[in-house]
């Protein structure tokens, strides 16, 4: 039976609940929405629905905190993140409380809730607060994976989940590791880096440019703080030209990350990233907003086939 | 002069000398504190200053967090660290910084500083304690001021939502803030009725008065199952006329040689000799 993220991750909750009553999930009123409804319903004094206010909730999850609970707390990726940031810094952060952020509907997944509830810079957000860590999981797996695991970590954790999405391709128990990028596919010619949703579209454009006789490698960058320097920089050295594509701003996220290392390495190659540009968010459906913002497959696809023959700049 | 009263002098003598030593301080809303602070840790917190992590304490969050020399006063005097780090306020490498610091100092049990926060903080900590079947207190205070931010106003709907009676909130309205009076800023309006339409049982009392203080603390313990508020009506400065009757006593320096600083020795000589006499 096929299950979406939200309704994978409110199991995942389920099951730490079950093994530790000090884990407490927390919502500010979107328990319909994000299905913590289901962890009410299964574990209800292990629940707590704040109403609409989520800077409270960072609050409170920082007293829980202290009070050795361990906090999962969840709205829209823009109001879990831009909305409270300074609570998350200051009361979260810099008093070493221990909070795992759930930001559901990032980037374009916000799909009808349009530019209000778009958020392409939480990823630069979260990364900027000190000691923190930061999650993008592609499928209903790796997801489930990531709450349990982090329940071992103290700290401020963010991680991204698109409600709706079933997607799955990694096997029931896989188990992953922190800060370790996933080879998900090898490849000769092109690295094609992305995380989330982004996945699905690199899956996409690299089927498609295998008929081609283009062979693309796809990394997956789950973990995005902290980030595998060791085996990015490894697996780029052998390519004629390196991807990135992220639903999130160009700025602060996965481009930024890589273009540091980079930097670092002192490595000149040939370098093409997607992913959105200055600007705010709109109403659409998923496929008219990937198209839209050019992080689609086929804009994958035409960056692929532009640039794999360039010399490096 | 009885016991609570002598107390207090000697942690505004510490306060007064820590500020002097420094150089500058958030003065006057740490003065408008002193005697809640007595009386919570003289007669009502459960604490042991040996072991300032104690897992059955009761907490101390002090929301407006730029008045921690007032609560560094009082823990030193309480025995959780020698007085003589108080000379080390805000100095570099300091573990006295001017907005409190739960991973610095003994005794502090939540970092504040940016307003609006503790009281949530204080809140969460309070629900945990419920959670847990715990029969702790928590103890936060606001400044008036401070209640300008939207997110106390988030925090007591949530505390009153679940009635965590074992969280007392006290609202030091010395109806003053940094550019001026509350009331000319953002008018406050009638507190005492705000804080009892947000479901709280409130009390307003002379924030001046040691046995006042005890009183309205003792009373609402012995109710349950209902949010706690009690609004100290307090001078910003109380206790040091200099302070009280400056223009603007938010923060203010006592730079060697300045005005202030002569007055700010004084008073501190002053007490010096009160306590000395009382000793006698």
């Amino acid at each position: 039976m096929t299950i979406d993220m939200r309704t994978s991750v409110a199991n995942a909750l389920i099951d730490l609940i079950a093994e530790n009553n000090k884990i407490i999930v927390i919502d500010a009123d979107l328990a319909n929405a994000s299905k913590t409804n289901l962890v009410q319903k299964a574990y209800n004094d292990s629940y707590l629905n704040v109403g609409i206010a989520e800077a409270n909730m960072i609050a409170v999850a920082s007293g829980l905190s202290l009070r050795g609970f361990i906090p999962y707390v969840h709205s829209f990726a823009a109001f879990a993140t831009r909305r409270c940031y300074d609570q998350i810094y200051i009361s979260g952060g810099f008093a070493q409380n221990n909070i795992k952020i759930i930001g559901t509907d990032f980037g374009v997944c916000a799909t009808y809730n349009g530019g209000t509830h778009t958020t392409f810079e939480d990823i630069a957000l979260m990364r900027m607060i000190p000691n923190s860590m930061v999650f993008e999981p592609c499928d209903t797996v790796q997801a489930a994976w990531l709450i349990k695991e982090l329940s071992t970590m103290h700290g401020i954790q963010y991680i991204r989940i698109n409600r709706k999405d079933t997607f799955s391709i990694y096997p029931p128990n896989k188990v992953f590791e922190i800060g370790k990028l996933e080879v998900l596919k090898q490849g000769k010619d092109v690295l094609l880096i992305a995380a989330g949703q982004s996945i699905q579209e690199a899956i996409k454009a690299s089927n498609e440019l295998e008929k081609e006789g283009i062979s693309v490698e796809i990394l997956d960058a789950f973990s995005l703080k902290p980030f595998d320097e060791k085996t990015f920089i490894e697996h780029i050295k052998d390519k004629k030209l390196i991807i990135s594509v992220e639903n999130h701003s160009l700025q602060g996220g996965l481009h930024a990350i890589i273009v540091a290392l980079l930097y670092k390495h002192k490595i000149n190659t040939n370098y093409k990233a997607l992913g959105i540009k200055e600007c705010y968010g709109e109403v659409g459906d998923l496929d008219y907003l990937l198209k839209l913002y050019k992080i689609d497959s086929e804009s994958i696809k035409t960056v692929i086939q532009e640039n794999l023959n360039k010399a490096t700049f | 002069m009885n016991d609570l009263e002598r107390k207090e002098l000697e942690i505004r003598k510490s306060l007064l000398e820590m500020f002097l030593e420094c150089g500058s301080g958030h003065i006057g809303g740490s003065l408008s504190i002193l005697k809640l602070l007595t009386v919570l840790y003289s007669k009502h917190m459960k604490f042991d200053p040996t072991n300032p992590n104690l897992d059955t304490r009761d907490y101390f969050v002090l929301s407006k967090g730029h008045c921690g020399p007032a609560l560094y006063a009082t823990l030193a005097n309480f025995g959780f660290f020698d007085k003589a780090l108080l000379k080390t306020l805000n100095q570099n490498g300091t573990c006295l910084p001017s907005h409190c610091n739960r991973l610095l100092t003994p005794g502090v049990d939540m970092t504040a500083g940016s307003l609006g926060q503790g009281i949530g903080v204080a809140a969460g900590i309070a629900y945990g304690l419920k959670l847990e079947k715990r029969s702790q207190y928590v103890f936060c205070v606001l400044g008036d001021g401070e209640l300008n931010e939207g997110s106390c106003w988030e925090a007591f709907q949530f505390i009153a939502h679940h009635k965590l009676d074992k969280l007392i909130i006290f609202i030091d309205a010395n109806k003053r803030q940094l550019d001026g009076l509350t009331k000319d800023i953002l008018n406050p309006y009638d507190l005492n009725l705000k804080m009892q339409s947000f479901g709280f049982e409130t009390l307003a009392i002379n924030g001046d008065d040691l046995q006042e203080i005890d009183t309205a603390i003792c009373h609402l313990k012995e109710i349950d199952d209902v949010a706690k508020c009690i609004i100290l009506n307090t001078t910003k400065g109380q206790g040091v006329p200099f302070v009280e009757n400056a223009k603007s006593n938010h923060h203010m320096a006592f730079k060697r040689g300045n005005e202030e600083y002569i007055l700010l020795s004084k008073e501190i000589d002053l007490l010096h000799e009160k306590l000395k006499e009382e000793r006698q």
